[in-house]
């Protein structure tokens, strides 16, 4: 029997788009990592910018393609980034060069390209968008944190959609103190535009007792983005409320 | 060092900063208008500038700075001031 659902809050996911890249890849794709909307990118947007904003920008620009969005205007839009440990390895290797050498100074780039609002204001900058933007999140609980929030901003009807940018590394980068992997991370993103009534995937929140207990990692949502026809939901649990899920409705 | 490979050096950690080549290091080139470089991109420079020579900048110094050639003269004398102080120790 199945369980009752109360619904918290709901929208639809409007456009959306993953992409899946190893680290080494993201230095090509800086300039302008996905297709043009409305002018290429300023070579400044992402010149200094923290591997998972670029990602992130990359799903932007394909969700906004795959929608044939290339003259809609997202100015009255928001916009939430939703990184997992962005800037920890920039961080750590300005630590350990900063140990090595008391005298070295920090660039000014770090603070406003290498926190948890990062992805989001770069975004706002290439999208001309004056709405609402901020980082949420920025730790494991990230996917969920950032989906409850968005519905919450969408369910106060103050701004018309609302774009949200889930990027994490799986596996983590290892780095050596000089700030390059030992390993071979992979940066995965998810864009997803979020409105209050539209065509697309279903955005649900919904008060469950026996929640499931996975938080959700970008990795998987990514994955289900890539083929919302042949998986029909997703879910992550929200701690202390319930479930966050996305359901593919009829095209 | 000399002022030519100070210029030398200057351009790199521009290009570094901008991404571009600057075409024109004159004295007499703006590092703002001249090198297309805002606020926060000649901050980001200063602090090239200080971690390759080894050396610190004070804000009261930047303010005083508008072209090519009065970083240049600062570099100058802070590099020969540090290197004197090298010689001396």
């Amino acid at each position: 029997m199945e369980e009752q659902r109360e619904i918290l809050a709901a929208a639809v996911v409007s456009a959306w788009a993953s992409v899946c890249l190893p680290q080494a890849e993201i230095e090509r794709l800086r300039p302008q990592p996905g297709p043009t909307y409305r002018k290429p990118l300023s070579p400044k947007t992402l010149r200094f910018a923290d591997d998972q904003t670029v990602a992130g920008m990359s799903a932007l620009l394909h969700a906004i393609h795959n929608r044939g969005w290339h003259d809609r205007s997202f100015a009255d839009w928001g916009v939430i980034g939703v990184p997992r440990f962005l800037g920890r390895t920039v961080t750590a290797s300005n630590i350990h060069r900063s140990q090595a050498d008391p005298a070295f100074s920090i660039s000014p780039h770090i603070i406003p390209n290498q926190c948890l609002h990062s992805i989001s204001g770069a975004v706002s900058v290439a999208l001309g968008i004056h709405g609402p933007n901020f980082g949420v999140g920025g730790g494991p609980q990230a996917v969920s944190e950032g989906l409850v929030t968005g519905l919450s901003v969408v369910a106060e009807l103050r701004i018309p959609g609302l774009w949200i940018i889930c990027t994490e590394f799986d596996p983590e980068p290892v780095p050596e103190p000089g700030g390059q992997p030992r390993n071979a991370p992979i940066v995965h993103a998810a864009a997803m535009a979020i409105e209050g009534s539209a065509s697309g995937i279903s955005l649900h929140l919904y008060r469950q007792s026996s929640s499931i207990s996975h938080a959700g990692s970008v990795k998987n949502l990514a994955a289900f983005l890539l083929h919302p026809k042949t998986e029909p939901r997703w879910q992550c649990a929200m701690d202390g409320i319930g479930v966050v899920e996305l359901i593919t409705t009829a095209q | 060092m000399t002022r030519d490979s100070l210029r030398q050096a200057l351009a790199e950690l521009v290009e570094q900063e901008t991404g571009a080549r600057p075409e024109n290091l004159s004295d007499d080139t703006m590092l703002t208008d001249g090198l297309g470089m805002d606020s926060i991109d000649l901050i980001g420079l200063v602090v090239q500038v200080e971690n390759r020579f080894k050396i610190k900048i004070a804000t009261e110094e930047l303010r005083k700075i508008a072209h090519v050639g009065e970083l240049l003269n600062l570099l100058e004398t802070k590099v020969a001031a540090d290197g004197a102080q090298a010689a001396s120790n």
